[in-house]
């Protein structure tokens, strides 16, 4: 049996071929004008490329080089959580007592308050606190005996209690700084050893206790405000009041008796527009909100539970060079780099106690966080719904460099903040 | 200027040069196009987008065949891309569901008019014309094809023969209806 020749060609084929062979029609001008344009956007393509790669690199080094020298502080975190000093000593090392070194005082918002320590001697009648009038504000700056730019705020809403850390856990603390700092080889139960602790770490809550103290060390409490009056936690009653250093807030997961405070995932939400520089390279700018939320947990003296919500808002406007490096006919691809600058709007404190329904909550306003600036490197899509109009997903990474009038929030924590970026694009 | 010194210059990006070879090559090359496109615009991107393939990579001309053939095969692979692109995104024509418009002129096959050809590829459907192209015009056998279009051998063969039964009909009833008007 012949095996079926496929590839057979009759006389049509060869007609056909003899027709299309004169076959020369001409195009239309502009098609050579759109090769030349191409042609001479690639030559041009390659010096922007390593534009483009100088400048990454370079925004890279900026970046770490800004980060190393101009960082915040609380970036470096301090493991110390706290400090004791027996009222009227001298601090080791020379370092001044925490009754010589006034707090400096700010008024901020309506309705925050101070958080003082005290011994528990005190007995919680709060005649030695420095009392807050209703609705007033004031925060105390605490600054820290071994470190002056080590500044922490302690901000509390009115009614509502930061929970200081229990004597035990306290001490508990110490004691594992302690149990850290113990000493190896040849002073391992040398008679010696409580000497030369000692000498590495002064700071000993037994050996700094108040005399006659029942526990034997010290407490903190928070000085309690709701409608303008004043309670204490503290149970004693010596009129002896203290201030101390606390560090608050600042650390993600905190010590032990510290409280915790999580950063939750911003919510960004943009309107940009650009100028094209090229076929795939576009500068772009707009507008974009942010929503910084935080969270933090305590309790009462009481025993009760408080939850913290702090929502921080801000407004930025960056500018972004953008580079598509795949164009489909829906969507793009890009990678940008670039600068953005936010500045806070508002920012409230909602306030959450009870965990029985209903429970209360109470909302404060903290005022309007400062101004933020930041580097921002990000890859993207850009889903294009029409000729003029695309929507943008974005993850980002942006290094907050410059933070103006700003606590710590999620973003200046870390050198490095992610954060996942949805918008609208313009392409006038 | 001869067409090693052309190439030599396109080679070096040399605008004047790449001018001239686009102006001797483009006709016919258009002309093979206009047989893969629907329409011309659709043909204007195809050459577009082969001579800048054309003038991007001819660093890698060796010159050992023609240089007409080598930029005829851009064109050709550039063709079936567009092809690939658009069939991707679900452009493609079912020959079930497009009337085919016939040729509306043709006396004899030895009397084929050449705008009655193009007139009859153009409404192929689009896998169809494709076929049609590469078998009878561009001497591909149907391996190469299937390999290209990313079909079976069968498929190719069996629309390659469809499209010319369509012809020969279109042919066939455009003789009797000049035979008619004749008496």
């Amino acid at each position: 049996m012949m095996e079926k020749d496929y590839n057979h060609r009759d006389e049509i084929e060869l007609a056909l071929q003899a027709a299309l062979e004169g076959y020369s029609p001409k195009a239309d001008a502009v098609v050579w004008d759109n090769i030349e344009a191409v042609l001479h956007r690639k030559e041009k393509k390659r010096a922007v490329y390593w534009w483009l790669k100088g400048a990454a690199a370079a925004s890279v080094a900026a970046a770490v080089v800004l980060a190393y020298f101009v960082a915040p502080p609380h970036t470096q975190r301090d493991t110390h959580t706290v400090k004791t000093y027996r009222p009227g000593s001298q601090a080791p090392h020379g370092e001044p007592t925490p009754a010589t070194t006034a707090p400096s005082e700010n008024s901020v918002a309506a309705g925050e308050e101070r958080l003082e320590k005290t011994t528990p001697a005190e007995g919680g009648s709060g005649e030695n606190m420095e009392t807050t009038p209703a609705g007033a504000a004031t925060v105390s700056s605490f600054e820290t005996a071994h470190t002056a730019t080590d500044r922490h705020r302690v901000v509390q809403a009115p009614g509502n209690d930061i929970v200081p850390p229990s004597t035990q856990a306290i001490e508990a603390a110490s004691l594992e700084k302690m149990s850290l700092l113990a000493l190896p080889g040849p002073f391992a139960g040398d008679p010696r050893e409580p000497e030369v602790k000692k000498r590495f770490f002064p700071i000993d809550p037994s050996e700094y206790a108040v005399p006659g103290d029942q526990g034997g060390s010290w407490e903190l409490a928070a000085n309690f405000s709701s409608a303008g009056s004043q309670s204490s936690a503290a149970s004693a009653s010596q009129s002896n009041s203290l201030r101390g250093d606390v560090f608050l807030a600042n650390e993600k997961q905190s010590e032990a008796g510290m409280q915790k405070v999580t950063y939750h995932a911003p919510v960004i939400i943009g309107l940009r527009g650009g100028i094209d520089l090229g076929a795939r390279l576009s500068l772009e700018s707009g507008i974009s909100y942010t929503l910084l939320p935080s969270s933090s947990e305590g309790q009462t003296p009481a025993g009760e539970q408080i939850d913290y919500r702090t929502e921080l808002h801000y407004l930025g406007v960056p500018l972004l060079l953008n580079y598509r490096f795949v164009m489909k006919k829906r969507f793009d691809v890009y990678c940008t780099q670039g600068l953005t600058l936010d500045k806070g709007i508002a920012g409230r404190r909602i306030s959450i106690t009870g965990q029985s329904d209903p429970a209360t909550r109470r909302f404060t306003n903290i005022g309007a966080p400062g101004l933020q600036g930041a580097i921002v490197f990000g890859a993207g899509v850009d889903y294009h719904i029409s000729k003029i109009i695309s929507l943008y997903f974005q993850p980002t990474v942006s290094s907050w460099l410059l933070n103006l009038g700003q606590g710590p929030n999620g973003r200046n924590q870390q050198l490095a903040w992610p954060s996942l970026q949805v918008g609208v694009r313009f392409h006038p | 200027m001869n067409e090693e010194q052309l190439i030599t210059g396109c080679k070096k990006g040399d605008v004047l040069s790449q001018r001239r070879l686009y102006d001797l090559h483009h006709p016919k090359m258009f002309g093979v196009c206009m047989r893969y496109a629907q329409n011309r615009d659709e043909a204007q991107d195809i050459l577009q987008d082969g001579f800048i393939k054309v003038f991007t990579g001819i660093g890698s001309f060796r010159g050992k065949g023609s240089l007409e053939g080598w930029i005829r095969r851009i064109m050709v692979n550039t063709a079936l891309e567009h092809y690939r692109k658009n069939k991707s995104r679900g452009k493609e024509v079912d020959m079930d569901h497009e009337p085919l418009l016939m040729v509306t002129r043709t006396s004899a096959l030895d009397d084929l008019q050449l705008k009655d050809i193009l007139s009859f590829i153009h409404h192929l459907p689009t896998g169809y014309r494709m076929v049609f192209n590469l078998f009878a015009i561009e001497g591909y056998s149907h391996e190469e094809i299937a390999k290209q279009l990313d079909i079976s051998v069968n498929t190719s063969y069996s629309q390659y023969h469809r499209a010319k039964a369509l012809l020969q009909k279109a042919l066939l009833d455009e003789k009797k209806t000049t035979n008619r008007w004749a008496i």
